[in-house]
Protein backbone atom coordinates (compact mmCIF):
# COMPACT_ATOMS: atom_id res chain seq x y z
CA UNK A 1 0.00 0.00 0.00
CA UNK A 2 1.21 3.46 -0.72
CA UNK A 3 1.98 5.86 2.10
CA UNK A 4 -0.96 7.90 1.02
CA UNK A 5 -3.34 4.95 1.23
CA UNK A 6 -2.03 4.10 4.71
CA UNK A 7 -2.58 7.60 5.96
CA UNK A 8 -6.10 7.71 4.51
CA UNK A 9 -6.88 4.35 6.10
CA UNK A 10 -5.54 5.54 9.47
CA UNK A 11 -7.56 8.69 9.21
CA UNK A 12 -10.74 6.75 8.47
CA UNK A 13 -10.03 4.38 11.37
CA UNK A 14 -9.48 7.29 13.71
CA UNK A 15 -12.78 8.80 12.71
CA UNK A 16 -14.51 5.46 13.19
CA UNK A 17 -12.93 5.03 16.63
CA UNK A 18 -13.82 8.56 17.62
CA UNK A 19 -17.39 8.01 16.44
CA UNK A 20 -17.50 4.77 18.42
CA UNK A 21 -16.39 6.54 21.61
CA UNK A 22 -18.59 9.52 20.98
CA UNK A 23 -21.48 7.20 20.47
CA UNK A 24 -20.85 5.70 23.91
CA UNK A 25 -23.48 7.45 25.94
CA UNK A 26 -22.69 8.88 29.35
CA UNK A 27 -25.01 7.20 31.82
CA UNK A 28 -25.91 7.57 35.43
CA UNK A 29 -24.98 4.41 37.33
CA UNK A 30 -25.98 3.19 40.76
CA UNK A 31 -25.12 0.30 43.04
CA UNK A 32 -27.20 -2.81 42.41
CA UNK A 33 -28.95 -2.47 45.80
CA UNK A 34 -30.62 0.78 44.66
CA UNK A 35 -34.23 -0.06 43.76
CA UNK A 36 -34.66 2.78 41.27
CA UNK A 37 -34.67 2.52 37.48
CA UNK A 38 -35.45 6.08 36.43
CA UNK A 39 -34.59 9.50 37.90
CA UNK A 40 -36.10 12.73 36.57
CA UNK A 41 -33.83 15.70 35.89
CA UNK A 42 -35.01 17.73 38.86
CA UNK A 43 -34.26 14.88 41.28
CA UNK A 44 -30.91 14.22 39.60
CA UNK A 45 -29.98 17.87 40.18
CA UNK A 46 -31.06 17.62 43.80
CA UNK A 47 -29.07 14.43 44.36
CA UNK A 48 -25.84 15.80 42.89
CA UNK A 49 -26.56 19.12 44.61
CA UNK A 50 -26.34 17.11 47.84
CA UNK A 51 -29.87 18.01 48.84
CA UNK A 52 -31.55 14.60 48.88
CA UNK A 53 -29.99 12.18 51.35
CA UNK A 54 -31.91 8.91 51.00
CA UNK A 55 -33.35 6.69 48.27
CA UNK A 56 -37.13 6.00 48.42
CA UNK A 57 -36.45 2.77 50.34
CA UNK A 58 -34.46 4.64 53.01
CA UNK A 59 -30.92 3.69 51.98
CA UNK A 60 -28.51 6.61 52.35
CA UNK A 61 -27.39 8.05 49.01
CA UNK A 62 -23.60 8.15 48.48
CA UNK A 63 -22.67 10.53 45.66
CA UNK A 64 -19.44 10.07 43.68
CA UNK A 65 -17.99 12.52 41.16
CA UNK A 66 -14.89 12.88 38.99
CA UNK A 67 -12.54 15.89 39.39
CA UNK A 68 -13.90 19.26 38.24
CA UNK A 69 -11.70 19.50 35.13
CA UNK A 70 -12.23 15.95 33.91
CA UNK A 71 -13.87 16.03 30.43
CA UNK A 72 -16.33 13.33 31.49
CA UNK A 73 -17.42 15.35 34.52
CA UNK A 74 -17.91 18.39 32.31
CA UNK A 75 -20.01 16.34 29.87
CA UNK A 76 -22.06 14.93 32.75
CA UNK A 77 -22.74 18.38 34.23
CA UNK A 78 -23.82 19.87 30.92
CA UNK A 79 -25.78 17.03 29.33
CA UNK A 80 -27.40 15.45 32.38
CA UNK A 81 -27.64 18.25 34.97
CA UNK A 82 -27.93 21.26 32.64
CA UNK A 83 -25.25 23.08 34.63
CA UNK A 84 -21.46 23.54 34.68
CA UNK A 85 -18.66 22.09 36.81
CA UNK A 86 -17.76 25.41 38.39
CA UNK A 87 -21.41 26.02 39.30
CA UNK A 88 -21.60 22.64 41.02
CA UNK A 89 -18.32 23.34 42.83
CA UNK A 90 -19.54 26.76 43.99
CA UNK A 91 -22.67 25.19 45.48
CA UNK A 92 -20.73 22.41 47.22
CA UNK A 93 -18.11 24.87 48.55
CA UNK A 94 -20.81 27.13 49.93
CA UNK A 95 -22.15 24.23 52.00
CA UNK A 96 -18.79 22.74 52.99
CA UNK A 97 -17.25 25.99 54.24
CA UNK A 98 -20.35 27.20 56.11
CA UNK A 99 -21.19 23.94 57.85
CA UNK A 100 -24.54 23.66 56.12
CA UNK A 101 -23.82 20.56 54.04
CA UNK A 102 -21.22 18.18 52.63
CA UNK A 103 -19.58 17.63 49.25
CA UNK A 104 -19.75 14.48 47.12
CA UNK A 105 -16.89 11.97 47.32
CA UNK A 106 -14.35 12.65 44.60
CA UNK A 107 -12.75 9.76 42.71
CA UNK A 108 -9.71 10.12 40.50
CA UNK A 109 -10.75 8.27 37.33
CA UNK A 110 -13.44 6.13 35.70
CA UNK A 111 -12.02 2.84 36.99
CA UNK A 112 -12.22 4.10 40.56
CA UNK A 113 -15.72 5.43 39.90
CA UNK A 114 -17.00 2.05 38.72
CA UNK A 115 -15.23 0.29 41.59
CA UNK A 116 -16.82 2.59 44.18
CA UNK A 117 -20.28 2.20 42.65
CA UNK A 118 -19.86 -1.59 42.66
CA UNK A 119 -18.84 -1.87 46.31
CA UNK A 120 -20.82 0.94 48.02
CA UNK A 121 -24.50 0.34 48.88
CA UNK A 122 -26.64 3.32 47.88
CA UNK A 123 -23.92 4.73 45.60
CA UNK A 124 -24.63 6.89 42.56
CA UNK A 125 -22.21 8.16 39.92
CA UNK A 126 -21.77 8.40 36.19
CA UNK A 127 -19.72 6.67 33.52
CA UNK A 128 -19.45 5.49 29.95
CA UNK A 129 -20.52 1.83 30.33
CA UNK A 130 -20.75 -0.43 27.31
CA UNK A 131 -23.02 -2.91 29.10
CA UNK A 132 -24.21 -3.78 32.59
CA UNK A 133 -21.22 -4.49 34.79
CA UNK A 134 -21.16 -6.55 37.99
CA UNK A 135 -23.22 -4.94 40.75
CA UNK A 136 -23.74 -1.78 38.69
CA UNK A 137 -27.11 -0.73 37.39
CA UNK A 138 -27.66 1.82 34.66
CA UNK A 139 -30.33 4.40 35.35
CA UNK A 140 -32.50 5.88 32.66
CA UNK A 141 -32.74 9.64 32.73
CA UNK A 142 -34.83 12.04 30.63
CA UNK B 1 -18.24 42.10 82.23
CA UNK B 2 -16.05 42.15 79.15
CA UNK B 3 -13.16 44.50 78.64
CA UNK B 4 -12.09 45.32 75.12
CA UNK B 5 -9.37 42.90 74.11
CA UNK B 6 -5.85 44.07 73.46
CA UNK B 7 -3.69 42.67 70.67
CA UNK B 8 -1.27 40.22 72.27
CA UNK B 9 1.41 39.26 69.78
CA UNK B 10 2.64 36.50 72.11
CA UNK B 11 -0.64 34.62 72.32
CA UNK B 12 -1.51 34.94 68.66
CA UNK B 13 1.90 33.66 67.59
CA UNK B 14 1.20 30.45 69.52
CA UNK B 15 -2.20 30.03 67.99
CA UNK B 16 -0.80 30.62 64.52
CA UNK B 17 1.83 27.93 65.04
CA UNK B 18 -0.89 25.61 66.30
CA UNK B 19 -3.09 26.39 63.33
CA UNK B 20 -0.26 25.81 60.85
CA UNK B 21 0.70 22.50 62.49
CA UNK B 22 -2.88 21.31 62.57
CA UNK B 23 -3.41 22.24 58.97
CA UNK B 24 -0.20 20.56 57.84
CA UNK B 25 -1.13 17.39 59.75
CA UNK B 26 -4.57 17.21 58.26
CA UNK B 27 -3.35 18.04 54.77
CA UNK B 28 -0.94 15.13 54.98
CA UNK B 29 -3.70 12.83 56.23
CA UNK B 30 -6.34 13.77 53.71
CA UNK B 31 -3.91 13.85 50.81
CA UNK B 32 -3.41 10.12 51.19
CA UNK B 33 -5.94 7.83 49.57
CA UNK B 34 -6.70 5.93 52.77
CA UNK B 35 -8.70 8.43 54.79
CA UNK B 36 -10.16 5.89 57.21
CA UNK B 37 -13.18 7.80 58.45
CA UNK B 38 -15.90 7.67 55.83
CA UNK B 39 -18.36 9.66 57.90
CA UNK B 40 -15.97 12.48 58.71
CA UNK B 41 -15.09 15.11 56.13
CA UNK B 42 -12.24 17.53 56.74
CA UNK B 43 -11.48 20.66 54.73
CA UNK B 44 -9.22 23.62 55.24
CA UNK B 45 -7.74 26.71 53.68
CA UNK B 46 -4.71 28.97 53.88
CA UNK B 47 -4.85 32.41 52.41
CA UNK B 48 -2.29 35.19 52.19
CA UNK B 49 -2.88 38.66 50.80
CA UNK B 50 -0.73 41.65 49.96
CA UNK B 51 -1.99 45.23 49.68
CA UNK B 52 -0.51 48.44 48.38
CA UNK B 53 -2.31 51.78 48.31
CA UNK B 54 -1.29 55.16 46.99
CA UNK B 55 -3.25 56.95 49.72
CA UNK B 56 -4.84 55.80 52.98
CA UNK B 57 -4.04 52.52 54.69
CA UNK B 58 -5.75 49.18 54.45
CA UNK B 59 -4.89 46.10 56.52
CA UNK B 60 -1.69 47.63 57.74
CA UNK B 61 0.68 50.21 56.42
CA UNK B 62 -0.20 49.70 52.75
CA UNK B 63 0.55 53.31 51.87
CA UNK B 64 4.22 52.96 52.75
CA UNK B 65 5.02 49.86 50.74
CA UNK B 66 3.18 46.59 51.07
CA UNK B 67 0.86 45.47 53.81
CA UNK B 68 1.11 41.71 54.21
CA UNK B 69 -0.76 41.47 57.48
CA UNK B 70 -3.65 39.70 55.75
CA UNK B 71 -3.83 35.96 56.45
CA UNK B 72 -6.65 33.50 56.96
CA UNK B 73 -6.11 29.96 58.17
CA UNK B 74 -9.14 27.76 58.61
CA UNK B 75 -9.92 24.14 59.32
CA UNK B 76 -13.33 22.53 59.37
CA UNK B 77 -14.74 19.10 59.98
CA UNK B 78 -18.16 17.53 59.57
CA UNK B 79 -19.26 14.33 61.26
CA UNK B 80 -22.12 12.74 59.36
CA UNK B 81 -23.83 10.73 62.10
CA UNK B 82 -26.82 9.89 59.90
CA UNK B 83 -27.88 11.44 56.60
CA UNK B 84 -30.18 13.68 58.66
CA UNK B 85 -27.93 14.41 61.64
CA UNK B 86 -24.62 16.17 61.30
CA UNK B 87 -22.17 17.95 63.59
CA UNK B 88 -19.89 20.50 61.96
CA UNK B 89 -17.37 23.09 63.12
CA UNK B 90 -14.72 25.42 61.75
CA UNK B 91 -11.88 27.19 63.50
CA UNK B 92 -10.41 30.29 61.97
CA UNK B 93 -7.37 32.41 62.56
CA UNK B 94 -7.41 35.72 60.78
CA UNK B 95 -5.07 38.66 60.56
CA UNK B 96 -6.22 41.85 58.81
CA UNK B 97 -4.02 44.76 59.80
CA UNK B 98 -5.42 46.45 62.87
CA UNK B 99 -8.81 44.85 62.29
CA UNK B 100 -8.04 41.31 63.40
CA UNK B 101 -5.23 39.91 65.48
CA UNK B 102 -4.86 36.29 64.43
CA UNK B 103 -6.49 34.75 67.48
CA UNK B 104 -7.90 31.29 66.87
CA UNK B 105 -11.69 31.48 67.01
CA UNK B 106 -14.63 29.19 66.51
CA UNK B 107 -16.09 30.40 63.23
CA UNK B 108 -19.04 28.05 63.35
CA UNK B 109 -19.94 25.02 65.47
CA UNK B 110 -23.31 23.44 65.07
CA UNK B 111 -25.52 20.42 65.14
CA UNK B 112 -27.81 20.10 62.13
CA UNK B 113 -30.92 17.93 62.21
CA UNK B 114 -32.98 17.57 59.05
CA UNK B 115 -36.40 16.48 60.25
CA UNK B 116 -38.15 16.60 56.88
CA UNK B 117 -36.39 14.85 54.00
CA UNK B 118 -38.23 13.92 50.83
CA UNK B 119 -37.73 14.31 47.12
CA UNK B 120 -39.35 17.74 46.97
CA UNK B 121 -39.17 19.02 50.54
CA UNK B 122 -36.47 19.37 53.14
CA UNK B 123 -36.59 21.15 56.49
CA UNK B 124 -34.32 21.18 59.48
CA UNK B 125 -32.92 22.99 62.47
CA UNK B 126 -29.39 24.05 63.41
CA UNK B 127 -28.17 24.81 66.91
CA UNK B 128 -24.94 26.44 67.92
CA UNK B 129 -22.74 29.03 66.28
CA UNK B 130 -24.13 29.55 62.77
CA UNK B 131 -22.88 31.64 59.85
CA UNK B 132 -25.32 34.42 59.06
CA UNK B 133 -27.04 34.00 55.69
CA UNK B 134 -26.79 37.59 54.46
CA UNK B 135 -26.73 38.21 50.71
CA UNK B 136 -24.80 35.87 48.42
CA UNK B 137 -21.37 35.73 49.99
CA UNK B 138 -21.47 36.34 53.74
CA UNK B 139 -21.48 32.71 54.83
CA UNK B 140 -18.08 32.00 53.28
CA UNK B 141 -16.64 35.51 53.15
CA UNK B 142 -13.37 34.44 54.82
CA UNK B 143 -12.82 31.52 52.43
CA UNK B 144 -11.00 33.20 49.56
CA UNK B 145 -11.57 30.67 46.78
CA UNK B 146 -15.35 30.64 47.25
CA UNK B 147 -16.02 34.23 46.17
CA UNK B 148 -14.91 36.53 43.37
CA UNK B 149 -12.42 39.21 44.31
CA UNK B 150 -9.73 39.47 46.97
CA UNK B 151 -12.01 42.06 48.55
CA UNK B 152 -15.72 41.38 48.52
CA UNK B 153 -17.87 44.39 47.58
CA UNK B 154 -17.03 46.59 50.54
CA UNK B 155 -20.36 48.43 50.47
CA UNK B 156 -22.23 45.36 51.68
CA UNK B 157 -19.47 43.09 52.98
CA UNK B 158 -17.73 45.88 54.87
CA UNK B 159 -14.52 44.82 56.60
CA UNK B 160 -15.18 46.95 59.65
CA UNK B 161 -18.66 45.48 60.15
CA UNK B 162 -17.61 41.93 59.41
CA UNK B 163 -17.36 41.00 63.08
CA UNK B 164 -20.97 41.81 63.89
CA UNK B 165 -22.40 40.00 60.89
CA UNK B 166 -20.18 36.95 60.83
CA UNK B 167 -21.99 34.29 62.78
CA UNK B 168 -24.46 34.17 65.64
CA UNK B 169 -24.95 31.86 68.60
CA UNK B 170 -28.48 30.58 68.49
CA UNK B 171 -30.86 28.56 66.41
CA UNK B 172 -31.62 28.47 62.72
CA UNK B 173 -34.42 26.88 60.74
CA UNK B 174 -34.12 26.02 57.08
CA UNK B 175 -36.56 24.75 54.48
CA UNK B 176 -36.26 23.80 50.81
CA UNK B 177 -38.99 23.16 48.31
CA UNK B 178 -38.10 21.72 44.91
CA UNK B 179 -40.39 22.26 41.94
CA UNK B 180 -39.79 21.40 38.27
CA UNK B 181 -39.31 25.14 37.69
CA UNK B 182 -36.82 25.76 40.48
CA UNK B 183 -35.92 25.49 44.15
CA UNK B 184 -37.11 27.70 46.99
CA UNK B 185 -34.74 27.97 49.95
CA UNK B 186 -35.61 29.69 53.21
CA UNK B 187 -33.23 30.41 56.11
CA UNK B 188 -34.31 31.93 59.41
CA UNK B 189 -31.86 32.61 62.22
CA UNK B 190 -32.19 33.99 65.74
CA UNK B 191 -29.46 34.38 68.29
CA UNK B 192 -26.78 36.45 69.92
CA UNK B 193 -24.01 38.28 68.10
CA UNK B 194 -20.36 37.49 68.64
CA UNK B 195 -19.42 39.35 71.77
CA UNK B 196 -15.77 38.37 71.35
CA UNK B 197 -15.77 40.13 67.99
CA UNK B 198 -17.80 43.10 69.23
CA UNK B 199 -15.31 43.73 71.99
CA UNK B 200 -12.63 43.91 69.30
CA UNK B 201 -14.59 46.62 67.49
CA UNK B 202 -14.97 48.62 70.69
CA UNK B 203 -11.27 48.21 71.38
CA UNK B 204 -10.39 49.32 67.84
CA UNK B 205 -12.54 52.42 68.32
CA UNK B 206 -10.55 53.22 71.43
CA UNK B 207 -13.45 52.97 73.84
CA UNK B 208 -13.97 50.87 76.92
CA UNK B 209 -17.34 49.29 76.25
CA UNK B 210 -19.15 46.52 78.09
CA UNK B 211 -21.53 44.51 75.91
CA UNK B 212 -24.57 43.72 78.06
CA UNK B 213 -26.85 42.03 75.56
CA UNK B 214 -27.07 41.34 71.86
CA UNK B 215 -29.78 39.96 69.64
CA UNK B 216 -30.06 39.21 65.94
CA UNK B 217 -32.97 38.06 63.82
CA UNK B 218 -32.48 37.26 60.16
CA UNK B 219 -34.48 35.72 57.33
CA UNK B 220 -33.37 35.05 53.75
CA UNK B 221 -35.43 33.64 50.89
CA UNK B 222 -33.79 32.41 47.67
CA UNK B 223 -35.13 31.07 44.40
CA UNK B 224 -32.76 29.02 42.24
CA UNK B 225 -33.26 27.74 38.71
CA UNK B 226 -31.28 24.80 37.28
CA UNK B 227 -29.21 24.39 40.42
CA UNK B 228 -28.07 28.01 40.36
CA UNK B 229 -28.07 29.22 36.75
CA UNK B 230 -30.36 31.96 37.99
CA UNK B 231 -30.45 32.94 41.65
CA UNK B 232 -32.78 35.54 43.11
CA UNK B 233 -33.44 36.45 46.67
CA UNK B 234 -33.88 38.88 49.50
CA UNK B 235 -33.23 39.12 53.21
CA UNK B 236 -34.18 41.17 56.23
CA UNK B 237 -32.24 41.45 59.44
CA UNK B 238 -32.50 43.23 62.74
CA UNK B 239 -29.59 43.39 65.17
CA UNK B 240 -29.54 44.99 68.61
CA UNK B 241 -26.59 45.69 70.84
CA UNK B 242 -27.01 46.91 74.40
CA UNK B 243 -23.82 48.26 75.83
CA UNK B 244 -22.37 50.56 78.44
CA UNK B 245 -19.49 52.99 78.11
CA UNK B 246 -17.42 54.48 80.89
CA UNK B 247 -18.18 58.21 80.52
CA UNK B 248 -14.65 59.21 81.44
CA UNK B 249 -13.16 57.37 78.46
CA UNK B 250 -15.81 58.62 76.03
CA UNK B 251 -16.85 62.17 77.04
CA UNK B 252 -14.92 63.33 80.09
CA UNK B 253 -16.89 66.59 80.22
CA UNK B 254 -20.02 64.63 81.07
CA UNK B 255 -18.54 62.56 83.90
CA UNK B 256 -20.18 64.78 86.49
CA UNK B 257 -23.60 64.08 84.97
CA UNK B 258 -23.26 60.28 84.86
CA UNK B 259 -20.35 57.89 85.43
CA UNK B 260 -21.43 55.53 82.67
CA UNK B 261 -23.61 55.76 79.60
CA UNK B 262 -25.80 52.80 78.64
CA UNK B 263 -27.57 52.59 75.30
CA UNK B 264 -29.04 50.23 72.76
CA UNK B 265 -28.07 50.35 69.11
CA UNK B 266 -30.34 48.78 66.53
CA UNK B 267 -29.48 48.11 62.89
CA UNK B 268 -32.17 47.16 60.35
CA UNK B 269 -30.74 45.69 57.17
CA UNK B 270 -32.73 44.88 54.03
CA UNK B 271 -31.29 43.50 50.82
CA UNK B 272 -32.07 42.00 47.43
CA UNK B 273 -29.78 40.03 45.15
CA UNK B 274 -29.81 38.51 41.67
CA UNK B 275 -27.31 36.42 39.80
CA UNK B 276 -27.07 34.84 36.35
CA UNK B 277 -24.47 32.12 35.81
CA UNK B 278 -23.74 31.29 32.17
CA UNK B 279 -21.17 28.79 30.92
CA UNK B 280 -18.39 31.34 30.93
CA UNK B 281 -19.68 34.47 32.51
CA UNK B 282 -21.63 35.45 35.62
CA UNK B 283 -23.52 38.65 36.30
CA UNK B 284 -24.28 39.52 39.91
CA UNK B 285 -26.02 42.44 41.57
CA UNK B 286 -27.04 43.27 45.12
CA UNK B 287 -28.71 46.24 46.79
CA UNK B 288 -28.95 46.89 50.50
CA UNK B 289 -30.18 49.53 52.91
CA UNK B 290 -29.02 49.70 56.53
CA UNK B 291 -30.71 51.96 59.07
CA UNK B 292 -29.32 52.54 62.54
CA UNK B 293 -31.14 53.81 65.60
CA UNK B 294 -30.16 54.47 69.18
CA UNK B 295 -32.50 54.26 72.12
CA UNK B 296 -32.83 53.64 75.87
CA UNK B 297 -29.86 55.85 76.63
CA UNK B 298 -28.99 56.63 80.26
CA UNK B 299 -31.03 59.48 81.70
CA UNK B 300 -29.56 62.68 83.08
CA UNK B 301 -31.47 63.60 86.23
CA UNK B 302 -33.84 66.42 85.43
CA UNK B 303 -33.27 66.28 81.68
CA UNK B 304 -34.19 62.86 80.33
CA UNK B 305 -32.02 60.53 78.26
CA UNK B 306 -28.56 61.88 77.38
CA UNK B 307 -29.45 61.05 73.79
CA UNK B 308 -33.18 60.90 73.01
CA UNK B 309 -34.37 57.87 70.99
CA UNK B 310 -33.51 58.69 67.38
CA UNK B 311 -32.40 57.48 63.96
CA UNK B 312 -28.70 57.85 63.41
CA UNK B 313 -28.92 57.68 59.64
CA UNK B 314 -29.01 55.17 56.84
CA UNK B 315 -26.60 53.71 54.31
CA UNK B 316 -27.43 52.65 50.75
CA UNK B 317 -25.24 50.03 49.12
CA UNK B 318 -25.23 48.35 45.73
CA UNK B 319 -22.86 46.69 43.31
CA UNK B 320 -22.79 45.15 39.86
CA UNK B 321 -20.24 42.47 39.10
CA UNK B 322 -19.21 40.57 35.98
CA UNK B 323 -16.89 37.57 35.91
CA UNK B 324 -15.72 35.94 32.71
CA UNK B 325 -13.98 32.60 32.39
CA UNK B 326 -11.59 33.41 29.58
CA UNK B 327 -9.90 29.97 29.72
CA UNK B 328 -10.59 26.80 31.79
CA UNK B 329 -8.50 28.04 34.75
CA UNK B 330 -8.54 31.80 34.20
CA UNK B 331 -11.23 34.22 35.27
CA UNK B 332 -11.54 37.98 34.80
CA UNK B 333 -13.43 40.23 37.21
CA UNK B 334 -15.02 43.61 36.72
CA UNK B 335 -17.08 45.28 39.44
CA UNK B 336 -18.64 48.62 40.32
CA UNK B 337 -19.55 49.09 43.97
CA UNK B 338 -21.22 52.13 45.51
CA UNK B 339 -21.98 53.02 49.11
CA UNK B 340 -23.35 56.23 50.55
CA UNK B 341 -24.42 57.14 54.04
CA UNK B 342 -26.81 59.81 55.24
CA UNK B 343 -26.17 60.95 58.77
CA UNK B 344 -28.89 62.88 60.50
CA UNK B 345 -26.60 64.29 63.16
CA UNK B 346 -26.96 63.40 66.83
CA UNK B 347 -29.57 65.11 69.02
CA UNK B 348 -28.61 65.71 72.63
CA UNK B 349 -30.72 65.84 75.77
CA UNK B 350 -30.60 69.64 75.76
CA UNK B 351 -32.10 69.90 72.26
CA UNK B 352 -28.85 70.71 70.47
CA UNK B 353 -27.67 68.66 67.52
CA UNK B 354 -24.09 67.47 67.10
CA UNK B 355 -23.43 67.56 63.36
CA UNK B 356 -21.06 65.09 61.77
CA UNK B 357 -17.80 66.94 61.23
CA UNK B 358 -15.98 64.23 59.28
CA UNK B 359 -14.77 65.26 55.82
CA UNK B 360 -17.49 64.84 53.16
CA UNK B 361 -15.49 62.16 51.34
CA UNK B 362 -15.98 59.84 54.34
CA UNK B 363 -19.72 59.70 53.61
CA UNK B 364 -19.50 57.72 50.38
CA UNK B 365 -17.32 55.30 48.43
CA UNK B 366 -17.32 54.37 44.75
CA UNK B 367 -15.10 51.47 43.80
CA UNK B 368 -14.25 50.33 40.25
CA UNK B 369 -12.45 46.99 40.41
CA UNK B 370 -10.58 44.95 37.81
CA UNK B 371 -9.17 41.56 38.68
CA UNK B 372 -7.77 38.33 37.31
CA UNK B 373 -7.82 34.87 38.87
CA UNK B 374 -5.73 31.81 38.01
CA UNK B 375 -6.31 28.34 39.44
CA UNK B 376 -3.14 26.44 38.44
CA UNK B 377 -4.43 23.33 40.26
CA UNK B 378 -7.75 22.37 41.82
CA UNK B 379 -6.37 23.39 45.22
CA UNK B 380 -4.32 26.50 44.49
CA UNK B 381 -5.61 29.93 43.54
CA UNK B 382 -3.73 33.11 42.65
CA UNK B 383 -5.34 36.52 42.22
CA UNK B 384 -4.46 40.08 41.41
CA UNK B 385 -6.73 43.08 41.40
CA UNK B 386 -6.85 46.83 41.15
CA UNK B 387 -9.40 49.09 42.84
CA UNK B 388 -9.92 52.68 41.86
CA UNK B 389 -11.81 54.21 44.76
CA UNK B 390 -13.39 57.60 45.32
CA UNK B 391 -14.52 58.21 48.87
CA UNK B 392 -13.54 56.52 52.10
CA UNK B 393 -16.83 55.38 53.64
CA UNK B 394 -15.68 51.80 54.18
CA UNK B 395 -12.02 52.54 54.81
CA UNK B 396 -11.24 50.57 57.99
CA UNK B 397 -11.13 53.01 60.89
CA UNK B 398 -8.78 50.75 62.80
CA UNK B 399 -6.12 51.21 60.11
CA UNK B 400 -6.90 54.93 59.75
CA UNK B 401 -7.64 56.35 63.21
CA UNK B 402 -7.56 59.96 62.03
CA UNK B 403 -10.36 60.55 59.52
CA UNK B 404 -9.16 64.04 58.67
CA UNK B 405 -5.90 62.60 57.33
CA UNK B 406 -7.61 60.34 54.80
CA UNK B 407 -7.63 61.20 51.11
CA UNK B 408 -10.69 61.14 48.87
CA UNK B 409 -9.23 59.43 45.78
CA UNK B 410 -7.14 56.36 46.27
CA UNK B 411 -6.16 53.13 44.55
CA UNK B 412 -5.57 49.64 45.91
CA UNK B 413 -3.35 47.04 44.31
CA UNK B 414 -3.77 43.60 45.85
CA UNK B 415 -2.33 40.12 45.36
CA UNK B 416 -3.52 36.92 46.92
CA UNK B 417 -2.46 33.27 47.07
CA UNK B 418 -4.63 30.57 48.55
CA UNK B 419 -4.51 26.82 49.12
CA UNK B 420 -7.56 24.82 50.04
CA UNK B 421 -8.51 21.18 50.42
Amino acid sequence: MTARAISIASFVMLIALHAAFAAQPLRVIVNHTVKVSHIDSSSLRSIFGMRISRWPDGTPIKVFVLPDHSPLHEQFAKSLLNTYPHQLRRNWDRMVYSGTGTAPIQVQNEQEMIQKIQETPGAIGYSVVPEETNNVQVISTP
Amino acid sequence: MFKSSQHHSGCCKQTRVAAWTLTALLWVTTASADWPFENIQVHGFLNQGLFSTDENDIFGNSNDGFAVDYTQIGLNAAWIITPELRVAGQILSRRAGANDDGDLRLDYGLIDWKFVSSQSNRAGVRLGRIKMPIGLYNETRDVAHTHPGILLPQSIYTESQRDILLSADGVALYAEHTTPMGDWILDVLGGQLREDELNDIAGNAGTDADIDRTRALLARLMYEVDGGRIRLGGYAMQAEIEFGIDTGSFAPALVALTPSIDSTLRADIYGLFAQYNGPQWSLTGEVQRTTTKIFDVTEITGFGPLLPDQNLGYTDNWYLQLTYQVAPRWELLMRYDESSTHDTGTRLFNGSVIPDTSPSHTQYARDMTFGVRWDPTDRVMLRAELHHVEGTLWLPGADNPNASQTRENWNIFALEASYHF
